[in-house]
């Protein structure tokens, strides 16, 4: 195209441009009333924050006197002052009183406001809802929260799944375990961890369920550890020594040492000559966790032989927990290996720093 | 032979192409950058750092700071990021043979002892003469070793790592106390595929800054490192927050981002040969995962905070532009395997053109346009409406670039509380199109120069400190 074309070209693009600065400049206008509002309503929103205190230190000290009135929402924000404060309490109460604020929530309407959101068509606004469910612990939100994890969509899943783990009904293990299986890769990381919340009591059905579907193992044994159940340990040191998948015994070593009981040394010390590289730095590193000095010989082994990096170090860091391990790294200070002399003298120095 | 009138003619109206291609490409990237943070706001609004924080999943990090010569401003930075909110990390200082005294001050600073620390053989670097551990702090490990620039202390860093990623810090910046939990937040959510995370980095320069943290940010008194303020806002919300959303990132700042070790170390870590070693790294990273027919993702995150301090003299703004230009030609060449390739995607038809013809060439073309446009007009060839077109054109879409940046932080981030620097950035990023982007041009076609003449080298940075800023 020639230069004869060009200047209608650029009238047009000038013309253009200036619309759109017009526009921008108009919403940059804009951005700066929303400023203004934004200064005006956080000062109202502080006075009527003042104006809640009072009921919420009631609720606090365990007083009566209708607080449920007093803390109803009546004004433009005060919803989501209450709830604000009520969300805060939960992280410094315990028991009954957690009981007391999460029926609170129910009571004047909060937990309502929310449950009518989970049927929003704007997927977001389903999963704020959630989120502040989860938030007020409200039971009532279980089934819908229930429902929720069978959704299409894995974002709302996981938050469905958090907001439950918040919650922690019993009622709930049995949808958080299927929506363990049915969201794929890190995904499901948050729904073990809503698993893990739960504490002891998931872990009849975790087992149940580490039992009956191979492909879950690896995971629900990460989760078993992280509870850090003694009851799991006979299953998980079972799975260690006899699992196909390295991946699963490798899960089972990382587990046994966040439970880190002295039963476990045995399929530990097993562990350590894995032909599964993962597996037998992961047995080093909760060998560590023991303080069993029967393991020393084999750690021993491992940080002389092994022939991956991250199995010495482990065999060394766990060596250098134990008074008898100590004495070994102690001959090996002057060692012609290089990686073995630097190990020896590295977790020496650690272990006399003290922890 | 071509009269020189149709030669002009010709000239000027390739560059009126050019001119509207690479704007067109801004606004492009403008908006998919404003798509992403839309959708990354919502997203924080049901998912807080707090269970980042608890999650026993959350990994484990090294934050390697490569340190040269910086005596005045390293325990600061080395406090501050120690201080951060992160619930496993691990802090490796790497001293590369510093003339200064850079060791010393750390030494008596955090009570360091020389201890052993047995390292992976695994990226070749300078020698170590000795690793140091702090009485005090027990996440803390610094490193000596011999000169070898910034990528081989990093390299250097990575064999020292021992944990599954590492995170790139400059010894000069500082983190926001929530900085690294925001930027291993796209690795927690989906470890398989993110490979690397950039983190949006900010001007310094007059912030209120003690105890290593920014108090209140505030736009710098001087013009020169406020025309950077725009500029850093508009290259980081406006442009890598767009690539991100196609994942056709090419670079993630050096000053701060968050890389998977295991594929860092396949590449083979930094490369020394170049000043682009950021850029570098995240090319390599793409091609080797390309080649391997890997689902990867590298991501821009515009919410964790570094703050640094930008260039106040025309000196040191001149070189650090020369290097900047340079390592980005450097690294375009050496890639170059990926342009049109349909094997590199979204890389070789939109993210590696675009670095080539309006970052790499850019200035060189732009430099072109305005020499055309004088000859134009010392000929008598340049039609008066035509000139007159053109430069308003330039002048409002260079205004218009700017004005959707800052729509992009006040919409997202609003960093600036007072309403005098708000209307300042605005007025900036209308008359920075005259002067400060000329001499930014300039700088760069030196430093195209520079590239051509194989120049190596960093140059210098002249800082105040950040008790100063």
């Amino acid at each position: 195209m020639g230069l004869a074309g060009l200047p209608l070209i650029l009238k047009w693009a000038v013309l253009g441009v200036w619309a759109l600065s017009l526009l921008v400049g108009g919403l940059l206008g804009l951005l700066a009333l929303t400023r203004l509002w934004r200064a005006v309503s956080h000062a109202y929103l502080l006075r009527r924050r003042a104006f809640f205190f009072p009921a919420i230190e009631a609720l606090v000290m365990e007083e009566d006197g209708g607080l449920a009135e007093r803390l109803r929402p009546g004004r433009w924000g005060d919803a989501a002052i209450v709830e604000e404060m009520l969300v805060e309490l939960f992280a410094m109460v315990e028991g009954p009183l957690r009981e007391r604020v999460s029926r609170l929530g129910e009571e004047i309407g909060l937990v309502h406001r929310h449950l009518k959101r989970l049927v929003s068509p704007r997927s977001h606004a389903r999963a704020e809802a959630m989120e502040r469910l989860g938030l007020l612990r409200s039971r009532r939100a279980v089934p819908s929260l229930l429902a929720a994890l069978e959704s299409e969509a894995p974002g709302l899943r996981v938050v469905a799944a958090r907001a439950l783990g918040r919650i922690q009904d019993p009622t709930a293990l049995p949808g958080l375990l299927k929506a363990l299986s049915g969201l794929p890769g890190s995904l499901g990381n948050p729904v073990a961890q809503a698993l893990g919340s739960f504490g002891e009591k998931a872990v009849p059905s975790l087992l149940a369920e580490m039992e009956s579907r191979e492909t879950l193992r690896a995971r629900v044994a990460m989760i078993l550890g992280e509870v850090r159940s003694l009851s799991a340990l006979p299953a998980l040191a079972a799975l260690l020594a006899q699992d196909r998948d390295p991946q699963v015994r490798a899960a089972c070593a990382a587990a046994l040492r966040q439970i880190a009981h002295p039963d476990a040394v045995p399929p530990l010390l097993e562990g350590l000559r894995d032909p599964f590289r993962e597996v037998r730095a992961q047995s080093a590193w909760a060998l560590g966790r023991m303080d069993d000095p029967s393991a020393c010989p084999r750690l021993e082994e491992a940080l002389l032989k092994d022939s991956y990096w991250w199995v010495r170090v482990r065999a060394a860091e766990a060596l250098a927990r134990l008074a008898e391990g100590r004495a070994l790294l102690e001959r090996h200070k002057e060692a012609p290996d290089p990686i073995l002399r630097s190990l020896a003298r590295e977790m020496l120095f650690l272990a006399g720093r003290g922890p | 032979m071509i009269p020189l009138g149709s030669f002009l003619h010709w000239i000027n109206s390739l560059l009126l192409w050019y001119f509207l291609a690479v704007n067109a490409c801004y606004l492009l990237l403008i908006l998919l950058s404003a798509i992403e943070l839309r959708a990354y706001l919502k997203r924080l609004r049901y998912g807080s750092y707090d269970l980042l924080f608890r999650d026993p999943r959350t990994p484990s990090l090294s934050v390697l700071m490569p340190a040269h010569n910086e005596a005045r401003t390293i325990a600061t930075s080395v406090r501050g990021v120690l201080n951060l909110n992160y619930p496993n990390f691990e802090v490796i200082v790497v001293n590369d043979g510093s003339s200064d005294e850079t060791l010393e001050v750390l030494k008596s600073e955090f009570r360091l002892v020389e201890a052993p620390r047995s390292m992976e053989a695994g990226i070749p670097a300078s020698r170590i003469r000795a690793s140091y551990r702090s009485l005090t702090v027990p996440n803390l490990l610094v490193i000596d070793k011999e000169n070898g620039g910034k990528a081989d202390a990093l390299n250097a860093g990575i064999n020292a790592s021992r944990t599954p990623y590492f995170c790139a810090v400059d010894a000069d910046v500082i983190l926001e106390e929530d900085a690294l939990l925001r930027v291993m937040r796209p690795v927690l959510e989906d470890p398989e595929s993110v490979v690397a995370v950039g983190g949006i980095v900010r001007v310094a320069n007059g912030c209120e800054v003690a105890h290593a943290r920014v108090l209140t940010p505030r736009l710098p008194a001087r013009l020169l490192p406020l025309f950077q303020v725009v500029e850093y806002l508009r290259a980081f919300l406006g442009g890598r927050t767009g690539f991100s959303r196609i994942n056709g990132l090419l670079i993630i700042s050096g000053a701060f981002g968050v890389f998977s070790k295991k594929w860092a170390a396949a590449v083979g870590g930094y490369r020394t040969d170049t000043v682009g070693e950021d850029m570098e790294l995240v090319c390599a990273m793409h091609e080797l995962l390309r080649e391997m027919r890997v689902d990867y993702r590298i991501v821009f995150i515009a919410d964790p905070v570094c703050w640094t301090e930008v260039p106040a003299s025309l000196r040191v703004l001149s070189s650090q532009r020369r290097r900047w230009q340079r390592g980005l030609l450097e690294t375009l060449w050496r890639h170059r395997g990926m342009l049109l390739k349909p094997r590199y995607g979204i890389l070789a038809f939109f993210s590696y053109p675009f670095f080539l013809l309006f970052e790499g060439l850019g200035p060189l073309i732009e430099g072109l346009g305005y020499a055309s446009v004088v000859l134009s007009w010392a000929l008598g060839r340049l039609d008066a409406a035509y000139g007159m077109a053109f430069l308003t054109l330039a002048l409002l879409m260079g205004m218009l670039l700017n004005l959707c940046s800052l729509l992009l932080e006040e919409y997202a981030f609003r960093r600036y509380p007072r309403w005098l620097d708000i209307a300042r950035l605005v007025a900036c990023g209308v008359i920075e199109n005259v002067g400060y982007h000329q001499l930014t041009l300039w700088l760069r076609c030196l430093g195209v120069w520079d590239f051509l003449c194989k120049r190596k080298g960093w140059g210098f940075m002249v800082r105040k400190g950040f008790g100063r800023l």
